[in-house]
Parts: structure tokens; sequence; C-alpha cells
């Protein structure tokens, strides 16, 4: 019992060559004007990483979709079938090994250079914050004049008093640490920062989009990053993981200021 | 043979039955189900991040405590995203591919008269069953369902406080989880003893379709990685119950509350988690991998190009991936070393992906085509498996990783390659396999129709999250717009809810299409598409006379 | 045995062949569970706050698995009486071991710090995982050798001996690393 099988790839190809040529010419359009917000700091190899692999991709993408359509076009030719070629076999599987060992190796060399002491400090002493997160906001201090954090105990959190990470003030170290309103951090551009995060209750997600940085704050371990602001402005810190029913408006403000008014800007920030 | 089958009663023919073809059935038409429910939380889902001040009337009747006089409550959403990756993973396509096609299809497949153990195989279904109910059943509790995400990270999940969900709905959340990874280890034995015990004399490994080879390696990865997933579960039920800290680090402060115990670690959840969590998305994966290859197989009427190699990629993709679970946690402050050793996994496990879609290209190639439906969703997986498996490229990569964990591109790369590819593969099964669940074909127009509209929506869905994520949208998030600078995503975000919205109302096609085939289909013969593998010697299903 | 009697018998060498793969895939898996609960002790104890607590009375419950190892040896190595025996020390020994075990739980749960204490808790834990798979094991053994016009097969008796050996390695195994690590 036999029915009527559509057998004509050429149609559907046609259609499906059309959808592929709007989607690929609409995704250079977004991708143009859509993507990575503005850098900032001085995490670059990021973006140069994310443009090569956009290359790539895009490579493979129109390739495999283009053999596909010129597949479906194609007359049957019973003597040219491909049938089981091992040499053909292991000529494509090197070529795919060695672009995504290429990729890796890549990804080494930028990972190693983004987690070593910034290049752009100069000479001068790092930044050190630390940020503390909590349901649902940041909260930042500076180790002030002794550049030591004084020391916190959980049993000392107060949020009537606005101890909010529970800093014990009979702590000599803990006398010259300045503690920023929560949800704003001011940093200087130009100078490295070295962040020693930390978070309260659950797992949240330090992440400045146009620093090119994100760390999970892990309950119970301080994890520390470094990174090197390079532009003014004020620049938006998100909570990138899922936290609560606050997780969605767990935001914060660091504001980037030129070296020679950070100081100041502190001071004017804590009045 | 009919003498036989009338006298027995209803009940053991099609609810308790031992058949493995009535057992295939009830897990299909059991994650049909769950699937409408998935579907449904992930449209109120995009309807929320697209529109954060809608008012949802319809729905805040019916699940009162999740709504604030119409407006969601962000804890809801907590547990809708929660819910709805939940359901769509384990009860919806672990469910349709390996419960549903795997027991239907294996023994045809390998010429045996049953699974191996028959009735073992019902209790499998049966617990599944149970499992589903029990994780329905939690959308009505006080406090709501499980509201930690699928992922089920403490502290938000071990401490009641952190959120509503993670009282009694955590708990339920955990129990359903329990009995559906027994029922899926039960599942699991059954298939490997079938495939390699009770295969028909004669037939060697290397005849079996690629489908059955998919389902050897499905049941190995079930079986070896789903305890891991266990272990986890428990840990997490006495921390919840017993005053343990498995996961719960000391100096715990939650809403000013310093939180007794301690000493635990929550990294220790994730890595026992995405233990499981990866080698389960390549479960739901190569099912369709396999269904690919053998519609390639049997629409160009020749072998699929590499067969050996196809097997041998299979298993080292199983393999490896159990190796490469640190790519979900490269974030978490876990040590470079171990990421870079991730990262080359990682990087290795996409090799043997490429040489598939060699393969398939190969397969296509001078070759006679039929475009039949299943053939045109198998061209559709073709098509997912590369974007998907690009987007996963990225992701790999530490340093890029850094800038897209946890981002609306991260949902859009597991959209298009895990869930896109294992739904399409229940598609290609489903209209591929009718014939021999019912006796009758699917109608051609309309399955070609409703692919053609689920292939355009769906990449029109999923694919501008990657371009929302890269702009810096994070995920999970009740309200974007709170954050400047992602107010200029609204237009985006509507875009993909309107798509999604388009894409949940083209299924109605294939639900049509399905019902209305199995009773009035155009009556198939015992092999309609000349397919050379063995399930389709046996006379089709008689077609019930009207 | 002939092959007519087997198939008289229900048994086929496929069957058995499915039962053994059934079988060992199990014991893979109870394999990989106790992996991830032994790999999380492991990590645990490198923490600086862990504290063992003293005693290897626990450890007692050892003679309750190799008196169903040897139970089960004696009940598949020998025909007739002596086998109905080995079955009925096997249940014996799998029920006291079920009450010890349970009692060793019960007294950590109570005991200083309780289940607080990570060393406590994972004791239970192993000890609870162990106990619900002897339980588990131990009625598929007693299941297995279910007498049949003809008797068990030898892939029977292999079997049951693989599940009970396994359990008592296991044991061993999990006393070995709670209480011989300090």
């Amino acid at each position: 019992m036999s029915f009527e099988v559509p057998k004509n790839g050429g149609a559907l190809a046609r259609v499906f060559a059309l959808l592929t040529a709007l989607f690929v010419a609409w995704s250079v359009y977004a991708l143009g004007t859509n993507s990575l917000p503005p850098l900032a700091a001085d995490r670059g190899r990021i973006d140069s990483a994310i443009s090569l692999n956009l290359v790539v991709s895009g490579i493979v993408f129109l390739g495999a979709h283009v053999a596909l359509v010129m597949a479906l076009l194609r007359r049957p030719k019973e003597a040219r079938i491909p049938h089981e070629n091992v040499r053909v076999e292991i000529l494509w599987t090197s070529l795919t090994a060695m672009v995504l060992v290429a990729l890796l190796v890549n990804s080494e060399i930028d990972s190693r250079a983004l987690a070593a002491a910034s290049a752009n400090a100069g000479t001068e002493p790092p930044v050190l914050v630390e940020v503390v997160a909590q349901q649902f906001a940041w909260n930042f201090r500076l180790p002030g004049e002794d550049g030591i954090f004084g020391r916190t105990d959980p049993k000392l959190v107060d949020q009537a008093e606005l101890n909010f990470i529970g800093l014990d003030k009979k702590d000599p170290a803990a006398e010259d640490d300045i503690i920023l309103p929560q949800g704003l951090l001011v940093l200087p551009a130009g100078r490295e920062v070295r962040v020693r995060l930390r978070s309260l209750d659950v797992i949240h997600s330090f992440f400045v989009a146009p620093f090119r940085v994100k760390r999970d704050a892990m309950p119970g371990i301080a994890t520390e990053f470094t990174f090197t602001p390079t532009v003014t402005g004020k620049f938006e810190l998100a909570c990138a993981e899922h936290c609560g029913l606050g997780h969605y408006r767990m935001r914060g403000m660091v504001e980037v200021v030129p070296k020679a008014d950070w100081a100041a800007k502190v001071k004017e920030a804590t009045q | 043979m009919s003498a036989n089958r009338e006298s027995q009663g209803f009940l053991s023919r099609y609810v308790f039955s031992l058949d493995h073809r009535v057992i295939g059935l009830q897990y299909l038409m059991t994650a049909m189900g769950m699937a409408l429910v998935g579907g449904l939380l992930a449209l109120l889902v995009r309807i929320q991040i697209a529109w954060p001040s809608h008012e949802f009337r319809a729905v805040s009747r019916f699940l009162p405590q999740g709504f604030d006089e119409g407006i969601m409550k962000p804890e809801f959403y907590a547990a809708l995203f929660t819910m709805h990756g939940t359901i769509m993973i384990f009860f919806v396509l672990s469910a349709a591919l390996i419960g549903g096609f795997g027991n239907y299809l294996i023994p045809l497949q390998v010429g045996a008269k049953d699974m191996a153990f028959p009735r073992l195989n019902a209790l499998s279904y049966w617990i599944y069953a149970i499992s589903s109910v029990v994780i329905l059943v939690s959308f009505f509790t006080p406090s709501g369902p499980a509201a930690s995400g699928w992922t089920a990270y403490p502290p938000l999940s071990a401490l009641k406080g952190a959120i509503a969900g993670s009282n009694l709905g955590q708990d339920l959340w955990l129990l359903a989880m329990a009995l559906f990874i027994v029922s899926f280890t039960l599942g699991g034995l059954n298939f490997l003893a079938t495939i390699l015990a009770m295969r028909r004399p004669g037939l060697l490994m290397m005849d079996l379709p690629l489908f059955t080879w998919s389902m050897l390696f499905a049941s190995i990865l079930g079986l070896l990685a789903f305890p891991s997933l266990t272990a986890a579960a428990m840990m997490l039920l006495l921390d919840r119950h017993a005053g343990t800290s498995f996961f719960i680090p000391a100096g715990l402060v939650l809403s000013g509350e310093t939180v007794p115990g301690g000493g635990g670690s929550p990294i220790l959840w994730q890595h026992l988690f995405w233990f499981l969590g990866h080698p389960e998305v390549y479960i739901i994966m190569l099912p369709s991998l396999g269904i690919t290859s053998d519609l390639f197989t049997v629409f160009t009427g020749r072998r699929v190009f590499g067969y050996t190699s196809m097997v041998y990629a299979m298993g080292f993709i199983s393999g490896m991936s159990f190796l490469v679970w640190g790519h979900h946690m490269f974030v978490s402050g876990m040590s470079p070393f171990l990421g870079s050793a991730f990262a080359v996994t990682t990087t290795l496990i996409a090799v043997p992906s490429g040489v598939k879609v060699f393969n398939w290209i190969a397969s296509l190639w001078n070759r006679p085509l039929r475009l039949t439906t299943p053939m045109l969703w198998a061209l559709g997986i073709f098509s997912l498996f590369v974007t998907g498996g690009l987007s996963g490229i990225w992701l790999g990569q530490t340093q890029i990783d850094i800038q897209l964990h946890d981002t609306a591109f991260v949902v859009g790369h597991f959209h298009i390659i895990m869930a896109g590819a294992a739904l399409f593969g229940v598609f290609a099964g489903v209209h591929y396999w009718f014939p021999l669940f019912f006796g009758r074909l699917m109608n051609e127009r309309l399955g070609a129709a409703h692919f053609l509209l689920t292939f355009v929506f769906y990449y029109a869905t999923f694919f501008p999250m990657h371009l929302a994520g890269l702009r810096g949208q994070v995920r999970r998030v009740y309200d974007p717009y709170q954050y400047d600078y992602l107010k200029p995503l609204a237009p985006m975000n509507a875009f993909i809810t309107w798509a999604a919205v388009a894409l949940a109302i083209a299924q109605i096609l294939f639900f049509v299409n399905f019902f209305w085939s199995m009773r009035r289909g155009a009556k198939a013969g015992v092999n309609p598409w000349q397919a050379p593998s063995l399930e389709w010697s046996e006379p089709a299903a008689e077609a019930e006379s009207e | 045995m002939s092959a007519h009697a087997a198939a008289r018998a229900g048994r086929s060498p496929a069957s058995e062949s499915a039962t053994r793969v059934a079988v060992v895939a199990a014991l893979s898996a109870t394999t990989m569970l106790f992996a991830s609960l032994v790999s999380a002790y492991l990590v645990r104890r490198s923490f600086a706050d862990w504290r063992p607590l003293p005693g290897l009375w626990p450890a007692v419950l050892l003679v309750f698995a190799f008196a169903a190892s040897g139970a089960i040896e004696a009940a598949t190595r020998v025909e007739g009486r002596p086998r109905r025996l080995g079955l009925m020390g096997l249940a014996l020994a799998n029920g006291l071991y079920l009450a010890g075990a349970l009692a060793v739980i019960r007294s950590v749960a109570s005991g200083a710090g309780g289940l607080e204490m990570p060393f406590n808790a994972f004791v239970a834990l192993l000890l609870g995982v162990h106990v619900a798979h002897s339980v588990l094991g131990g009625a598929f053994a007693l299941w297995i050798l279910r007498s049949d016009a003809e008797g068990p097969s030898q892939s029977a008796l292999v079997l049951a001996r693989l599940v009970t050996h396994f359990l008592t390695a296991l044991l061993c195994a999990i006393v070995f690393l709670l209480f011989g690590l300090q």
C-alpha cells in the first residue's frame, strides 16, 4: 500500500535558502548594532575572543547550511554517492580538532592573562574592596588607611543599626574601614581593583557587563578577583545567580571617577 | 491471538499491561500531557519577562497564591521557571524519548518478543506516572512549588526561609525526582538487558539501527550518572530536616537572623548535581541523534555515511560526558587549574559532534531524498545541532563564559541544542513510527506545515536570546528593566515572547494531526516507509474498524 | 541440566544472560551512588572543622555482613537441607544487620552533637543507604534462589553470591573509610 511521498528537494531547499539568507542578514545587523556593552575595563581579551568565535561560528554555520541546501538541490548520482571513507573522515575530524584546539589554546592564554595583575596598574598599590552580597543588596567596604579589613562576625549583624555585614567595631583594624552606602561602589579609573567577594546567605553573583567581570559570591568562602576600570562613568551591577524573590532587583551601581577625585568622592558618598 | 486479547480485561490490556508497546505509548501520552503543562509554564515566564506589569487575570484565579491582584509575585516567577525546567527535562523529554520510544522500539529493533523484564517495565512506568502526579501536586501546596531553579542550588534550596518554594514544594520536588530516578533506573536495567542479552540470534550489535545504539548509551549514562543526584538529594533532604550541614556553610545570616549549624559546602552540591546534569543533557540528545541517522538511512535508501564512526562518536560523546561537568561552574570560584581541565574536556567532546555533522552531510550528498515529514524533522535536528553546538563552543571557553554565564545566551544555547533537538526528535519519531503505533499514517500536508512553522518560530524564539545575553541580560529575572542598561532590550524580549506564543499555537497542528490520524489517517501497510530495520517486519497494529 | 529441562523450567540462556546483565548494571549504579557519597565524605573530611568521634564499635556490624556472605556460600555450594539452612541464615544475618545498623544510626543521631556533627551525619547516611541496599540485595538473593522443580540454575547461584559478597565488600569499604582512616 503506497502513498504519494514528496520526493523533490528543490522547493524546500529554495525556501530554506531564503530563510537562511534572511536570518544571516538579520543576525549580522543585530550583532553589529546589538552586541556587547561598551568595554570599560582592561579585559578586552574577552571581546576579541568573542569576535574570533563569531567569525569561526559564522563560517561553520553558513558552511553547514549551504552544504545542506546544496545536498537538497543536487540531483542524485548513484555513481558519485560517498560511502565509508576513512581517509576523508580522518581529514575532517583533524580539521575540526585543530580549530577547536586553537580556540582552546587562545582561551587558556586569555584566562591566565586576565587572572594576573593588571598591566594598567602602574606603580600604585591596588585598590582593595570587599563586596558582601546578601538578599537583596550589595555591601561594599574599603579597608581604609591601614589596608586591613576589620573583623566581621555574623552574630554582630544588626540591620536596625545598619551594620549589614556584622563589622566588629571593637577591632582596631575596623576603625578606619570605610563602609560605602549599600549598592554604591566608587572606584578610581586606571588603578587595579582587587575584590574580595563574600555572601551572607545564599549564592549570588557579581556581574558588571561593561567590565566583563562575573564571579559567584559563594557563602562560606571568600573569593578574589582583579580588574582595572578604564573608563569613567556609572555602571550597573547585576546579580547573576538566582538568589530568591528579589534576585531581579539586586541592583548596584559602580561609579568610576578620575584617579585624582577618588578619595574625595568616597568621602562625599559616605557623608 | 485475538481470543487471548479479548479474554484479558480492560485493566490488564490497557492500564497495567506488560506489553512493551502499550507501556511505550503510556509513557508517550503521559509525556505529551506533561508537555502541555511545561509549555504553559514557559509562556507564563515569557509573558512576564516581556511585560513585567502584565495582569494575569485568568491564571491568577486558578493559582491565586502566586499573584497579587493579577500581578505575578516574583517568588512565583521563580517557581515557574523551576518547574518548567524540571518538568520538560525529566518528565517530558526523557520520558518521551527513552520511556516512550525506547520501550516501544527496542524489543522490535533487536528482534525480541518483549523487554527482558516485562513486570519491571510496567512498574517503571507506574512509578514515573506517580512521580508526575507528585510534581504536579506541588503546585497546590500553601507555599507553592519548588522555586530554586531546576538546579536547586543550596543554600537557597536548603534553607526554608530563603524563598517560599523552599518549603513543602522543595520536598515534593525531591520526592518526585527520587521516584523518577527509581523509574529510570529500573528502565535502564531493562533496556541494557534486552539490547545486550535478548537480541535475535545472529543479529550483531553493528547491525542495529543507530537509535538502538543511542538507547544503549543513554541507558548506561543514566545508570551511572543518576546516582550522583540521588546522593545529593539525600544529603539535601537531611540538611533540610535532620539538622545536618552537608551543603550549608557556617556563619550564614538570613534576613538578619544567624543560621544554626554549618561547615558544609554549597559547591559540593554543584559538583554532584552537574555530574548528573551534564550526562543528562546527552541522555536527552542522543536519541535524536540516533533517530536522525536512521531517518537519513531510510529516506535516502542508503545506509548513513560512516555508520561505524557514528557509533564510536556516540560512544566517545557518552564517555566524555562524564568529564565535562565543571564547565557549568567556571565562575563559581573553583581553582583555575580545574577550570582549564574542564575546558580541555569540553573542547574534546565537540570533536565527535563535528564528525556527526560531516557524516550527515555526506549521507545526503548525491543521494535520492524522500522529503517526508519525519525527514523534515531530521533535517531540522541537523540545523539545530549545528547552531546549538556552535554556541556551546563559545561557552566552553573560560574567558568567554565569564561574560555569558547565567545570561540569556545560555538559555538560548540549551534550548536550541538540547530542548530543540530533543523536541524535534520526538516529532520525528512520532511521525515516523505512527504507522507502527496505530496502523495509520499522519497527514503529510499538516505535518509539513507544522514543521515549517515550528522550525521558523523556534529559531525566532531562541536565537535572539543569544543577543540578549551578549547585551548582558541575566537569566531568571522577573523584571529585567530594573536595570537601565537592559531597557533597550524590551522590544527584543517582546518579539521573543510573540514568537513563543506563535510557536505554541503552531503545536495545535500537531495535536490535531495526531488525534485525527489515529482514527482517520490513511491506513498504512506493513512497511510504509520501506525501511530496512526490524521493527517494520512485524505487521503494523490493526487499524480499528469504524 | 539439559536445555530442554531448562526451557520447561521457564528459563533460557537468553533470560539468564539478561538477568546477569541487569544485576551487573544494578551493582554498577549502586557503586556510583556510594562513590558519590564517599567523594562527598572525603572532601568534607579535609575541612578544618572535621572531628571524627572515637570508638570502633560500629565495626561490629561487619560480623553480620560476613555471616551473610558465609550463609550464601553455604546456600549455594550444597544441595538439599543445608541450602535451606543457608537461606535462613542469610535472612537472619540480614535482619540482625538491619537492627544493628539502625541502632548505630540512632546512637550517632542522639549522641554528642547529633547529626550536626559531620562525622555523625556521614555515618548515618552511609550506613542508612547501605542498609537499604542490603534489604534489596538480600530479598533479591532469596528470590533468585527460590526453589524451582529443578532447583536454581548455576547462573542464579552465581548472581546470589555476587550480590551478597558485593554488599559485604561495600560495608568493609564503608567501615574502613569511616573508622579506619582516623
